[in-house]
């Protein structure tokens, strides 16, 4: 080998070994090899309708509901990512638990572009004149989403191993909560809430495909035991209205349609008592022809 | 217990009216475009269409409401008639029009009605009094009401459906929703007044009317 070709050598061989270093370095920061990491989307109902007020005062007067009611759902405007397709399919899963009882006349999904960020009750009023609704059922939400790395991470030196290995961990925690409010009063009626939490690994490729999916198994989760907390709030709220009638005043819209009905159960009364009656009847002769 | 045995079958008048207030209710049924112009409406009757106070029980928001309306109403109907036919036919022309026109009066607030169960329950109470008046007075035949002196049933029994009936509308009322029964299209609620109305004409009708017969109707003798 000659001389200078074996001192250019050892002149090059660190600085290849520092380059090659560093593009490995370079190639494996594409990918999550620092700690953990948070994303958070969340709306809140206190800063929706009290945006300026430090101690909202609390409503005076009695909430009159005017049964059938009106309802309408609309998600709380907030620092949110959520497509208004993914709302959609979220309130019609709400709404839809709303729906077939008597006394509620009609449901309306308020769209995103309705309300304002900090609209207040002023913005509820506007809603309620344009789309005639009585009460509205706010829904907010708060998801938290962690990201860290596990001990596979390790292999993303490898650059192919980033794309199989899951060295991820997420981590979706999600928080969603209905609040019935009727806007003329500006009470709340009722409230309920649904949580979820999910976790999964993903390669580092993946992380933030995973990342959405796990934002919406969160939401998707969270709805479902919103609804069921939703049912029953509805009932407690029902036996409480019944109890304590001075809470909420009940009316009647003018307008209503009515049915005469006597019913299944009623008729399996009567020809329960007709059979007894009957029975009573054939005994009764029995006894007299002996 | 009473058990004088009934008149036999070829004494007792037919059902005629009955039968056509049944085939009346089945025939709205089957043809959905009349319910508009036969239904309570408040409006259509504040512009004159007073057929409605009687029409609008023959209409009915569900195949379950048209059933079990019209299986208490066949019952009762047809068993008052065939003891009472006077009387009960002339419940089955007044009952709707006198509810009709108490649900007009009395509840501004509703905009539609349909549903016999005024009228069944008017029919119904009807049964249970006839009954009781002739478990109560069984040897003194009524010149116009021929089986009138043939009591078949028990006093329990017919006291219990009075019962069963004022329970109902008592709940209903205090409520404010149906007790037995659940309407299938949303938004519909059950109108107890209706059925008070119906238990009202039929206690009236019972009291005041006893041995009725219309007087162009020749008189049965014996």
């Amino acid at each position: 080998m000659p001389h200078g070709y074996s001192s250019l050598a050892r002149v090059f061989r660190p600085a290849l070994f520092v380059a090659l270093v560093l593009s490995a370095l370079l190639l494996s920061g594409c990918f999550s090899t620092r700690g953990p990491r948070k994303t958070e989307r969340s709306s809140s109902v206190v800063s929706y309708l009290y945006p300026d007020q430090a101690n909202p005062l609390p409503p005076t007067s009695i909430p009159v509901l005017r049964l059938p009611l009106r309802v309408g759902i609309a998600f709380v405007p907030g620092k949110s990512d959520i497509s208004e397709q993914q709302k959609t399919v979220l309130l019609q899963r709400v709404a839809a638990e709303f729906k077939g009882r008597d006394y509620i006349q009609s449901i309306e999904l308020v769209p995103s572009t309705y309300l304002r960020a900090g609209g207040g009750f002023a913005n509820l009023n506007q809603v309620r004149s344009l789309l005639g609704v009585d009460v509205i059922a706010l829904v907010a939400y708060d998801q938290v989403q962690f990201t860290s790395n596990n001990l596979l991470s390790l292999s993303y030196w490898t650059i192919v191993g980033a794309y199989i290995f899951s060295g991820n961990k997420n981590d979706t925690q999600t928080l969603m909560e209905a609040a019935v409010y009727d806007i003329a009063s500006r009470h709340l009626l009722f409230r309920a809430p649904g949580a979820s939490r999910v976790e999964a690994g993903a390669a580092a490729a993946y992380v933030q495909q995973r990342l959405r999916t796990d934002s919406t198994a969160g939401f998707d989760a969270a709805t479902t035991e919103l609804i069921t907390n939703l049912k029953l709030q509805l009932e407690t709220f029902r036996e409480r209205v019944k109890n304590a009638p001075g809470e909420v005043r009940i009316e009647h819209r003018p307008g209503y349609t009515g049915g005469g009905s006597l019913g299944a159960c009623f008729a399996s009364i009567l020809g329960l008592l007709f059979l007894a009656r009957a029975c009573t009847y054939t005994h009764t002769c029995t006894r007299h022809r002996t | 217990m009473k058990t004088t045995p009934a008149a036999p079958a070829h004494a007792q008048p037919f059902p005629w009216a009955s039968v056509c207030v049944i085939a009346f209710t089945l025939g709205v049924a089957a043809q959905p475009a009349l319910a508009s112009t036969l239904l309570y409406e408040r409006l259509a009757l504040l512009r004159g269409e007073y057929w409605r106070l009687w029409t609008g029980h023959f209409v009915h928001f569900g195949s379950s409401h048209l059933f079990w309306n019209l299986a208490i109403f066949t019952v009762a109907s047809i068993w008052s008639e065939r003891l009472a036919p006077a009387r009960t036919r002339l419940l089955l022309v007044a009952s709707p029009g006198l509810i009709g026109l108490a649900l007009f009066g009395l509840e501004p607030a509703l905009a539609t009605y349909g549903g016999l169960s005024g009228v069944a329950t008017s029919m119904l109470v009807f049964l249970s009094y006839t009954q009781l008046a002739r478990l109560a007075a069984p040897a003194t035949p009524n010149k116009n009401e021929p089986l009138a002196s043939s009591p078949t049933s028990d006093r329990w029994f017919w006291r219990a459906v009075l019962a069963l009936v004022v329970l109902k509308i008592g709940a209903e009322f205090a409520l404010q929703q149906p007790l037995f029964t659940r309407f299938a299209p949303a938004g519909i609620r059950a109108v107890p007044l209706a059925h008070l109305i119906g238990v009202l004409v039929a206690t009236v009708m019972h009291r005041n009317l006893r041995g009725f017969r219309p007087r162009f109707l020749p008189r049965r003798t014996g």
